[in-house]
């Protein structure tokens, strides 16, 4: 193998022995043998990867949520609702969002509005893949109609003077006017609780209040039967 | 040592003799001319001027590689700013320029940004990309040194180191080329590569590997049996030392690093020392690109904190730079030993890492010092010796593997901000290190010197030799057939480093079977398997598929190096 510098002018012979044919190959190998095995390392982990996520694919479909009940959209202040969705899917967590800032979880829940107005009612069902479907309602929720009542007093000369202040109107709303009907067949709106009338003749008159609350909510008809001598 | 020639086999001390050159150095002389060929500073250039030519062109190459792979997810990280960020870059969304600035910052040089904000300062030296300018430099030092025609150790070895001036005075040209004004979706500024990292950098691995490339030169294709006659000679104590704090790091590393990767693979979200932002996690493009930069920053880190030492962060403001290293803001300091972390009890496992390294660190130290030192005692006292040399790059480590952050306020709102420069690091202190790197190394380099030689070792030596002959028995067919694939004669017994890359690929084999039906069962059992099974099924076979053939690649290695072939 050694030979001198000057050998072909200072060139080495074209046929410059290396190493033999077998110990290249085992060097080849000796490199290819780690790059094969990470190869396989990182074939077998994607292969698995895969197949995990096609499982998951297979065994956790996209699910699709229902909100079932209530069949009502129309809720009433302060008062207990229940409600229930429904989905297809696999092991789904269900989450509620009322829209006044109440949020709950599972498939029934029950849930009292505490203020009024228009909601969104959303459920969401999220299975452990982390696919997820859902379902929103509109919904009004209103107080509770306003109760008419009044009292009366009869003055001089036929007038009477009708009061409604014991009416009753849920805190959250107010009475926007008062509707009247005196029984002579005169009818009188107000925005206030007092009112007076005239009676023209003698008899006994059904007078008739309906109170009109902010959210546009009618009470029963108030009714009294007045003696006018 | 001067005009000696290295002959494998032989010690060398013998007179001028003709030179024996490899096909390099003689492709050299054919298109070079003797003259040429033979020129130190022709090779000093050329091997510098390859390294950064080359470097740069395989990083345009990476780059464009990386956006191609993560074409389709691009647009959900600001039109792509955030691929430029895991790779420790600024967007410049030019592939030439980002390349430049890759090849760069994989040496660990620090970045300025300065931005209306004021200027901020990156670093963090150990670059996962740092493999590529340590390949090219090694090739660029044997190059260089091939131009010693003569084959003289000392010179070629001078050569080798001596591509470390040009190739930093040529990386300071490309920063002037990749310095300049960065403006995309995230953010506006003006970026310049740090001069005086770049210079340490550039120095120090260019002597290392320079070295390292001319050493290769040097040994002629005996690279082992050189450095192994070169441990034999002189004082044997001082080497063994040495040589075994060496293997102790590096080892050290080598099993972190497999077991980084290891977890990684499986459960990228919920390893207890990494940020949950880390690698944005959800798609596995990023996740793999992050793993492959910071992958050796977080091993070193992680071998240092299974020593026992704290991983700290010292933070200033909403760092969210370094937030995303290992701890949050809300828990700054993390340790092995800290009574008030509830950590789980796998993680103490980590503590088998610095025990089996040091332990054969120890055994390293013993045996090639086994010419001077013997007896129990002497051995003992060999194998403890490690903790100095270990003590010293476990600390240099740790410095090279602390990332920082510096912001320098522009336009100070108050007197007390004013224009203080803020600066935040996380890593593990060198001062925390040192006790806890000298305890394990004098206790486990003392045990591995003991064991080294001893009775023990020989009884030890056959039970492993009983328990693996059945694996040996039923991977023979395999194995005789790579045999025969590599031309490897039947009638030499093969090395134990050959043995257990065999091994390692007989057992990628099994693992192939072990996947397909796990993947079989995964797929056919939808229904039955909850998420969470699949999960877990997922989770602990893609922990075995890196970490049993991972560590047989890895014996291999240490066994190859461990060996003297030629003996």
């Amino acid at each position: 193998m050694q030979r001198s510098e000057t050998a072909r002018g200072g060139l080495p012979p074209k046929d410059e022995p290396t190493m033999s044919g077998s110990t290249t190959r085992q060097q080849l190998v000796s490199v290819l043998l780690p790059a094969a095995i990470i190869a396989i390392i990182g074939g077998n982990l994607l292969g698995l990867q895969w197949a995990s996520s096609y499982g998951i694919t297979l065994g956790y479909p996209v699910p699709q949520v229902h909100i079932d009940s209530p069949a009502i959209r129309s809720f009433v202040l302060h008062q207990s609702y229940q409600f229930v969705a429904s989905a297809s899917g696999r092991d789904l967590q269900y989450y509620w969002n009322f829209g006044d800032q109440g949020v709950s979880s599972g498939s029934i829940v029950t849930h009292t509005f505490q203020s009024n107005g228009n909601f969104a009612v959303m459920v969401n069902a999220t299975d452990p893949a982390g696919h997820f479907s859902s379902d929103t309602i509109n919904v009004t929720v209103l107080p509770p109609p306003p109760q008419a009542s009044f009292t009366y007093a009869a003055g001089y000369y036929g007038y009477v003077n009708f009061d409604a202040s014991s009416s009753l109107v849920d805190p959250s709303t107010s009475i926007a006017r008062y509707q009247w009907s005196f029984g002579d067949g005169t009818m009188g709106t107000t925005i206030y609780p007092q009112a007076s009338h005239y009676y023209s003749s003698a008899g006994t008159f059904q007078v008739t209040l309906v109170i009109v609350d902010n959210t546009g909510q009618q009470s029963s008809p108030f009714e009294a039967m007045i003696p006018i001598s | 040592m001067d005009f000696i020639t290295f002959v494998p086999g032989k010690q060398a001390a013998e007179p001028l003799q003709p030179p024996q050159r490899n096909w390099l150095q003689l492709r050299m002389i054919r298109v070079f001319d003797v003259s040429l060929a033979g020129n130190g500073f022709f090779g000093v250039v050329a091997g510098s001027t390859l390294a950064i030519v080359v470097g740069i062109v395989v990083s345009w190459l990476l780059i464009l590689l990386v956006h191609l792979a993560t074409a389709q997810i691009a647009s959900r990280f600001y039109s792509g700013d955030n691929i430029a960020y895991v790779l420790g870059l600024f967007p410049f969304h030019a592939p030439l320029k980002e390349g430049a600035q890759l090849f760069l910052v994989a040496h660990g040089i620090a970045e300025h940004f300065v931005s209306t904000g004021g200027e901020d300062i990156y670093s963090a030296p150990l670059h996962g990309l740092l493999v590529l300018p340590a390949l090219l430099l090694t090739a660029g030092g044997y190059i260089s040194a091939c131009t010693d025609l003569h084959n003289r150790v000392q010179r070629s070895l001078l050569r080798g180191a001596a591509i470390a001036i040009p190739y930093t005075v040529l990386l300071l040209i490309v920063a002037t080329q990749t310095n300049g004004y960065v403006s995309s979706t995230s953010i506006t500024g003006s970026l310049t590569m740090d001069t005086m990292t770049l210079i340490v950098f550039g120095v120090l691995w260019g002597v290392l590997f320079g070295l390292l490339g001319a050493s290769l030169k040097v040994a002629q294709g005996h690279w082992r049996h050189m450095v192994r006659q070169y441990l034999q000679d002189g004082s044997v104590q001082a080497k063994g030392m040495i040589v075994g704090g060496m293997s102790a790091t590096g080892l050290g590393i080598a099993f972190s690093l497999l077991w980084l990767y290891s977890l990684i693979s499986s459960m990228p979200a919920n390893i207890f020392f990494q940020g949950d932002n880390c690698g944005s996690g959800s798609f596995w493009q990023i996740r793999v690109l992050w793993n492959i930069v910071t992958g050796p920053l977080y091993a070193v880190n992680l071998f240092l904190f299974s020593l026992g030492a704290p991983i700290t962060a010292h933070l200033t403001g909403q760092d969210t730079i370094i937030s995303c290293f290992y701890i949050t803001p809300s828990q700054p300091s993390l340790a092995l030993f800290d009574g008030n972390l509830r950590l789980p009890i796998w993680v103490y496992s980590l503590l088998l890492i610095p025990a089996v390294s040091l332990f054969l660190g120890g055994r390293a130290s013993a045996a090639l010092s086994r010419a001077k030192v013997r007896g129990v005692g002497p051995r003992v006292v060999q194998g403890a010796a490690i903790a100095l040399p270990f003590t010293v790059l476990s600390i240099f480590c740790s410095i090279i593997s602390t990332i920082s952050h510096t912001h320098v306020p522009s336009n100070p709102t108050t007197v007390a901000s004013s224009t203080i420069a803020q600066t935040s690091t996380g890593g593990v202190g060198a001062i925390d290190l040192l006790l806890w790197t000298l305890l394990w190394a004098v206790v486990f380099g003392a045990l591995g010197g003991a064991y080294q030689d001893s009775t023990l070792q020989k009884n030890v030596r056959g039970v492993l030799s009983g328990l693996a002959s059945p694996v040996v028995r039923f991977s023979r067919p395999v194995d005789m057939l790579l045999d025969r694939l590599s031309g490897f004669p039947r009638s030499i017994t093969r090395s134990h480093a050959r043995s257990l890359l065999y091994g390692a690929f007989f057992l990628c084999l099994l693992l192939i079977v072990v996947t397909v039906a796990t993947s079989l069962v995964l797929i056919i059992w939808n229904q039955t398997l909850s998420f969470s099974t699949n999960q877990s099924i997922k989770n602990v076979l893609s922990c075995i598929l890196i970490a049993l053939p991972g560590l047989l690649l890895l014996c291999s290695c240490i066994s190859a190096l461990s060996r003297d072939p030629l003996i």
